[in-house]
């Protein structure tokens, strides 16, 4: 019994290691080559940390002169994935406690439909949320692209949160409404700091897309100056025509860094929070 | 303090038949009330009504002579107490018990006064820093309580409080409540399905079935004067024997007979009996008003059976017996031993036997 097991968890761990090999070698390929000196960038020999000089001098290159804007760049993109992380967690909270626990007329409708929306590719929605946006005058504008997002990370985000609060004994809240507070407080008090697993991942999720987001970003910005833009177009938009890699490299680094961090801060959440629903509470 | 009344009370969720129909009653200041029913019988939602959880479709619910069907629960000044404790897994025992009163902004002085009395009271002292998934289930029901009295409210409500422990605990817990519940003088609804439950802890009981209120009273009342044989047979353990019966007349005296078997109409019901026509009625008699090789009986209450089953519980033993085709549950003293197959001669006590029409299943004064 014992070998058996043993044997199949050496299986296991090989399984899992040749998957984590296939998966993480480009990203320690990005992460080494920026921070190797230009002159062994392309040497096909240099595969590990020792064989060369490490050197920060790409990222300081990036910064400096390939892409002197990249900082505003990414303070425009955390500022917009910010605030739709913010703004999607504020309306789909309000939504998923209505299709969770309110009874209302054409619930099963709108529960319906917000599925829906979710299938909905990005494409088919740029151009009527776009004409929506210039008629309403916000396309063209950060606050406004990151209004826009709401449409594909609003749906997502309401049916995750929705699923969570189902799994919270309805008694829970019925108590605290007995023990004196109002429904609005119920959700602040009770509902919504026993989510905060679910809130976690769903914020990095929703930060996840629009921090890599392309299609929108490109067409709602696409009338601003090039340091108006997020960084994902920005960057994608000097590589078209500068092929200096060094600098290239360090920039993804540093785009891929804000949702790293993210992701290992929540992911004790992210684990609880993507599980949460499937088991009972 | 507080009194409540129930006026004609209906709530339909939409339904084929209203969950509460008509339901009027009134609760005296400081009474412990059980509201005990088969489950789906309604009583939860009156409890809810009551609470502010659910709006009465109709009629008037009153607290101290206030109506209160639209007040939200924070309105009501009442606590409850869920069979599944609901209590808050994010916060510690502390911060359960500090909760209402929180969210009500009494001062920080004094809640930490209230908490520790509470918590003493409650004798969960040692456990007010611990989380709700760190206490065993009697502990969790500590703090459901505990939560419930620490506001001093008007009305106790209690859905099944005790049906998640176990049998032993439950025996201690009920014994504990209701010492609480004189202590703290606070009008009390209780509701259960639970019989036993409702016959040890409440001043009175309310016995409701699909919907409907079915008899108020003291516990013996409700034992020994059941209004009908749904109630008859809801209390009671093991629960009343029930038999079809038709009436014959023979040597100058009504009978009851049933397979074979005749009993004489106990001297009580003859006149009651005058008013029964042709259509049937059931006789009940409890397990325990049947006896064994009985000495005292008139001899005409006293008929041969045949043991089937015996059941020792100690001091007592269920055995069921059969007349003929028909068969009854009895309570037998342990001395003996009942084998099956044996022959005996048991004794129906007049004073316990119960007619009831077959139709409405009133019971026959």
């Amino acid at each position: 019994m014992n070998w058996k097991k043993n044997f199949k968890n050496v299986f296991v761990a090989i399984g899992i290691s040749f998957l984590l090999i296939i998966a993480l070698f480009p990203f320690y390929w990005l992460a080494f080559s920026s921070v190797k000196v230009l002159t062994d960038l392309f040497e096909p020999n240099v595969i590990f940390p020792w064989e060369t000089t490490l050197t920060l001098f790409n990222y300081e290159f990036a910064v400096t002169k390939a892409y002197p804007s990249l900082i505003s760049l990414f303070l425009n993109s955390l500022y917009i994935s910010i605030l739709s992380v913010v703004l999607t967690l504020t309306i789909a909270t309000f939504g998923a406690y209505a299709v969770a626990r309110m009874k209302f007329r054409g619930k099963a409708l709108i529960t319906n439909s917000i599925l829906l929306i979710y299938t909905f590719p990005g494409i088919i929605m740029i151009i009527p949320l776009f004409v929506l946006a210039s008629k309403l005058g916000f396309a063209g504008n950060m606050t406004g692209l990151a209004i826009a997002y709401l449409a594909q990370t609003v749906p997502v985000a309401l049916y995750m949160m929705a699923g969570y609060f189902q799994t919270i004994p309805a008694e829970i809240e019925e108590a605290a409404l007995i023990d004196g507070c109002s429904r609005f407080e119920v959700i602040r008090k009770i509902t919504l700091p026993l989510s905060l697993p679910t809130i976690a991942s769903i914020s990095l999720f929703i930060f996840m897309i629009v921090w890599n987001e392309y299609l929108f970003a490109r067409t709602f910005l696409l009338t601003l100056s090039s340091d108006q833009f997020t960084l994902a177009i920005g960057l994608a938009r000097k590589t078209a025509h500068l092929a200096d890699f060094g600098a290239y490299l360090a920039s993804a680094m540093i785009l891929l860094t804000p949702v790293i961090i993210l992701y290992l801060l929540a992911e004790k959440y992210m684990v609880k929070g993507l599980t949460a629903g499937a088991v009972k509470g | 303090m507080a009194t409540i009344r129930f006026e004609k009370v209906v709530k339909d969720f939409g339904a084929p038949e209203p969950a509460v129909k008509d339901f009027s009653m009134e609760i005296p200041d400081q009474e412990f009330l059980v509201v005990v029913g088969p489950s789906g019988c309604g009583k939860s939602t009156i409890l809810r009504m009551l609470a502010g959880l659910e709006t009465p479709t109709n009629g008037n619910i009153l607290i101290d002579d206030q109506i209160v069907n639209f007040l939200s629960p924070k309105q009501r000044d009442i606590a409850m107490v869920f069979q599944s404790y609901a209590l808050y897994p994010h916060k510690n025992v502390r911060d359960n018990l500090s909760f209402p009163l929180m969210v009500s902004k009494v001062p920080k002085e004094e809640i930490r006064s209230r908490v520790l009395e509470t918590a003493e009271i409650m004798g969960i002292s040692e456990l007010l820093d611990r989380k709700p998934k760190e206490l065993s289930g009697g502990q969790r029901q500590r703090v459901a309580l505990g939560r419930a009295i620490i506001r001093k409210p008007r009305v106790f409500l209690m859905d099944e409080p005790l049906s998640n422990l176990d049998a032993k605990l439950r025996v201690k817990m009920r014994a504990e409540l209701k010492k609480l519940q004189r202590r703290l003088k606070i009008t009390t609804l209780y509701v259960t399905h639970d019989q036993v439950e409702a016959m040890t802890m409440g001043d009175r009981i309310v016995i409701v079935d699909n919907g409907v209120l079915q008899q108020v009273g003291s516990p013996h009342d409700i034992f020994y004067n059941p209004v009908n044989k749904f109630v008859a047979g809801f209390i009671g353990s093991p629960p009343m024997n029930f038999n079809n019966v038709k009436l014959v007349e023979q040597q100058g005296k009504i009978w009851l007979s049933f397979f074979a078997m005749k009993l004489p109409v106990p001297e009580r019901l003859e006149k009651a009996i005058l008013s029964v026509k042709d259509e049937g009625l059931i006789m009940g008699i409890r397990p325990q008003s049947l006896i064994f090789e009985p000495t005292e009986l008139p001899t005409d209450y006293i008929i041969p059976a045949e043991i089937t089953v015996a059941q020792p519980r100690g001091t007592e033993v269920d055995t069921e017996f059969k007349i003929g085709e028909a068969y009854f549950m009895a309570v037998f003293p342990p001395e003996q031993d009942y084998e099956p197959g044996m022959q005996f001669k048991v004794g129906f006590d007049p004073k316990s036997i119960y007619l009831f029409h077959k139709e409405t299943g009133k019971t026959l004064y």
